[in-house]
């Protein structure tokens, strides 16, 4: 069995062509990239915006808590059927499936930018204010930099969500590695079905292992030290 | 100088946390704020850097109205230093004092050898330049904070109860520092503090207040402690500020008498019935004795003497009530008697006559 | 498809929502049992803490529809087994809990660790009687979450033809009709709601102490 899929993996005339390993890589990573960029510049202010004024925080808990509730798989679907007949083109699918990646990796961001914002000692920034600095300088010099810890965990978990689920919406006919788990089911190719979920695990491990490098890389080594 | 005038609080609700207050906080002295907590100290020490707004009255720093100013530009030219330091934890110590100054564009090179200068004059090695405040004791950080607000050479500062969050042991030792640094720095101090030790230690001035800050007694440390204005202000000092008071006292002319006093080598010469002072081969009180017995330990006091309190510390630690007095080297400069003490203490009292 | 195919199918819906429970209530519970005695290890060996934690942690990465498919080829299921979601849900629990459990232990306080042992509690007594209750409120704070996104990620096997209440959804997008997807979002929101409710409640039995702090 584990001999099967390693061939299907190994075979080039899987990873050649339109549909193919390569072409279905590029997509997932397309749409991740997309998705998350879209969340970052929605999620990141509003999560600083909380973060340093302290409003919505019970807004906030409600969201990410019904976010959370809601089925990814029946919020993909119904986007699709209602905006399927809106938008004419390839669009009807591919905008209503981005449309809840980007929903969905929104509220981990913002609470986790919010959490980690707000977590600063009360201090810390009541001393710059003392000192001088202005709000910006705050929160550019002092909330961001020190919350970031938990402003990335909030962007990994919400990358996590976008990979997961970019692959759920295969079901909606997007591309993407998710494509090759149910074109297998529908011929029942196991080797195939084994295959893209090995891609998608290795990919989805990749990026989290990516992400916790650059977390590190941004990490102030006086925060490492903090939580000793 | 820091002017309050007619300075109040109040909020939306309508509870008025500081009302109508005035006071002058004098240039190059520490004036200290003390109350109980919600008294409104700390929000009258905010209203000065503008972290507070005031709903009336004016503030002037040097005759410059704080409303009138840029908030941002204005905390520049004042020193703040908070209980927990407020340290940036992702800064290291050298980073985190040359913050205003570098905000103010001074160039790198500059800031951080005006900044090694005041790991100095607060007293920390340099090589606690590098580290970040999480490798930092409680005290240290108190340290980091003041050169912080030091950096940029404000002529203000603002101190929130900058040492109530580490032990007393080093809560001492940072007060005497302090005491000695603001010396050679002569700012115009306000100090937040709910501990009236702390604000009789420190304070050139201290304005005791009570609810909604309302000014219960001003004065001197001496003026509040020889002559409290009412119940709230002698409930404040306590049991002990009689004893305290002697503190600020003058020591005046205290006789010296040169005995009983012999050289270590001619011990035998002492008279055995009586406890006499030795001295060693530099002239240095060793200890007291009295025929075979003997107290090392001597309260030994520098002449002339910094206040009446420390001449009776002395007097009565001695085995026979006298105190010892050295010069700036230690050596021994003479005796005093507890009732010479005790008897410039009294100046001033009168002998009750009973009921008129 | 018009509104009243919800009511004439109440007894499918029901039918669905009971896989649906089984399918998220089974995993939430193993994954409960397992994470208890591995969080505690973990709390008391930081280096195991290291290994199980991290390890769970990349499992909880890999995502729902490739570990439901892997799944087969590696415990050699059936790929309709619905054996492979339990399985996946309760590594996806263990994952959640295991952190939850061994921070929640730790942050006991020493001083009533210390107490505990100066009444003469042993140490079983004192891990049963005030270690472990002390670090319920975050484990049910954690098991809340659990069961929410459980409920959700089940939903997910629909797309690879295991039936519950994710059946809807597929069943609408083959029908083109968003009715049966209504029904399925509503019935999964009240299923966690409830399930949500439920342990909350639970959790309020077992903590009396937190209420009375306020």
């Amino acid at each position: 069995m584990i001999g099967r899929v390693f061939a299907w993996l190994t075979d080039p005339a899987n990873w050649q062509g339109s549909d193919g390993i390569a072409a279905q890589l590029g997509y997932h990573l397309l749409y991740t990239a997309i998705a998350l960029a879209v969340a970052l510049v929605i999620g990141f202010p509003l999560g600083v915006y909380i973060g340093h004024t302290g409003k919505g925080q019970t807004v906030l808990m409600g969201l990410a808590n019904a976010a959370r509730a809601l089925p990814t798989l029946g919020l993909l679907i119904l986007l699709v059927l209602l905006l399927a007949p809106v938008i004419k083109s390839n669009l009807a699918f591919t905008a209503p499936g981005l449309f809840v990646l980007v929903l969905l990796a929104i509220p981990p961001i913002i609470s986790g930018t919010a959490s980690g914002i707000g977590a600063i000692d009360r201090g810390t920034i009541d001393a710059a204010r003392g000192m001088g600095c202005s709000e910006w300088r705050i929160i550019l010099a002092v909330e961001i930099p020190c919350g970031v810890p938990l402003i990335f965990s909030g962007i990994r978990s919400g990358l996590l969500q976008i990979v997961s689920t970019a692959t759920v919406a295969a079901y909606v006919s997007l591309n993407g590695l998710g494509r090759f788990i149910l074109d297998g089911r529908a011929t029942n190719n196991y080797p195939q079905i084994a295959g893209g979920a090995v891609l998608i695990t290795v990919l989805a491990i990749g990026l989290e292992l990516t992400f916790a490098g650059l977390q590190r890389l941004a990490t102030s080594p006086g925060l490492l030290h903090q939580a000793a | 100088m820091i002017e309050l005038q007619h300075v109040t609080k109040r909020y939306p609700d309508g509870t008025e946390a500081v009302k109508d207050l005035s006071f002058t906080a004098p240039t190059g002295q520490i004036t200290a704020l003390v109350g109980p907590s919600g008294c409104g100290k700390t929000t009258t020490l905010r209203m000065i850097n503008r972290l507070i707004e005031p709903t009336e009255g004016t503030i002037l720093l040097d005759g410059d109205d704080v409303t009138r100013q840029d908030k941002v530009a204005l905390r520049r030219r004042i020193g703040y230093v908070i209980q927990s330091a407020g340290l940036m934890p992702h800064k290291r110590v050298l980073a985190n004092i040359t913050t205003v100054p570098r905000l103010m564009g001074v160039k790198k090179a500059e800031c951080e050898a005006r900044a090694r200068e005041l790991l100095d004059l607060v007293g920390l090695d340099q090589s606690f330049a590098d580290r970040f405040p999480a490798q930092l004791s409680g005290g240290q950080s108190q340290r980091v904070g003041v050169a912080r607000a030091l950096a940029a050479d404000p002529p203000f500062m603002l101190m929130d109860e900058p040492f109530s969050a580490v032990d007393p042991i080093v809560r001492q030792q940072l007060q005497q520092e302090f005491l000695a640094l603001q010396k050679r720095v002569a700012k115009t101090i306000v100090l937040v503090t709910h501990d009236i030790a702390e604000a009789l230690l420190l304070g050139d001035q201290i304005v005791v207040l009570g609810q909604a800050a309302a000014i219960e007694q001003q004065g001197t440390p001496y003026e509040l402690l020889s002559n409290p204005a009412n119940e709230f202000v002698s409930d404040f000092l306590g049991r002990s500020r009689g004893y305290q008071a002697l503190g600020f006292e003058q020591a005046g002319d205290l006789p010296l008498q040169p005995g009983p006093v012999v050289r270590a080598s001619d011990l035998g010469r002492a008279d055995p019935r009586r406890w006499t002072l030795i001295l060693d081969d530099g002239g240095r009180p060793a200890g007291w004795q009295r025929g075979t017995e003997h107290r090392a330990a001597i309260a030994a006091i520098r002449f002339p003497a910094e206040s009446l309190r420390v001449c009776l510390d002395s007097a009565l630690a001695g085995p026979s009530g006298l105190g010892v007095a050295v010069d700036a080297d230690g050596v021994f400069r003479g005796t005093f008697r507890l009732g010479d003490v005790l008897a410039q203490a009294a100046f001033d009292s009168q002998p009750w006559e009973g009921p008129q | 498809m018009s509104w009243s195919w919800i009511p004439r199918h109440l007894d499918d819906i029901w039918d669905l929502t009971l896989s649906h429970l089984w399918l998220t209530l089974l995993p939430t519970l193993i994954g409960l049992v397992i994470a208890v005695p591995l969080g505690t290890l973990a709390a008391y060996l930081p280096k195991v803490k290291q290994i199980i934690v991290g390890g769970f942690g990349m499992l909880y990465t890999i995502p729902s529809l490739a570990l439901f498919v892997l799944l087969p080829g590696i415990i050699g299921t059936k790929i309709l087994d619905p054996v492979n979601i339990v399985v996946a849900l309760t590594i996806y629990t263990v994952a959640l809990l295991v952190r939850v459990i061994a921070d929640g232990l730790l942050s006991v306080p020493p001083v009533t660790l210390q107490a505990a042992t100066g009444m003469g509690l042993g140490l079983r007594q004192r891990f049963f009687k005030v270690q472990l209750p002390l670090a319920l409120p975050p484990l049910i704070s954690g098991l809340r979450v659990v069961v929410v996104s459980n409920v959700s990620i089940v939903t997910v096997a629909a797309t690879i033809g295991i039936s519950q209440l994710g059946s809807l959804f597929t069943m609408g997008f083959t029908r083109r009709s968003f009715i049966p997807i209504v029904a399925g979002l509503g019935a999964c929101l009240i299923l966690a709601l409830v399930l949500d409710l439920l342990i909350a409640t639970i959790g309020r039995r077992l903590t009396p102490w937190v209420r009375a702090a306020g």
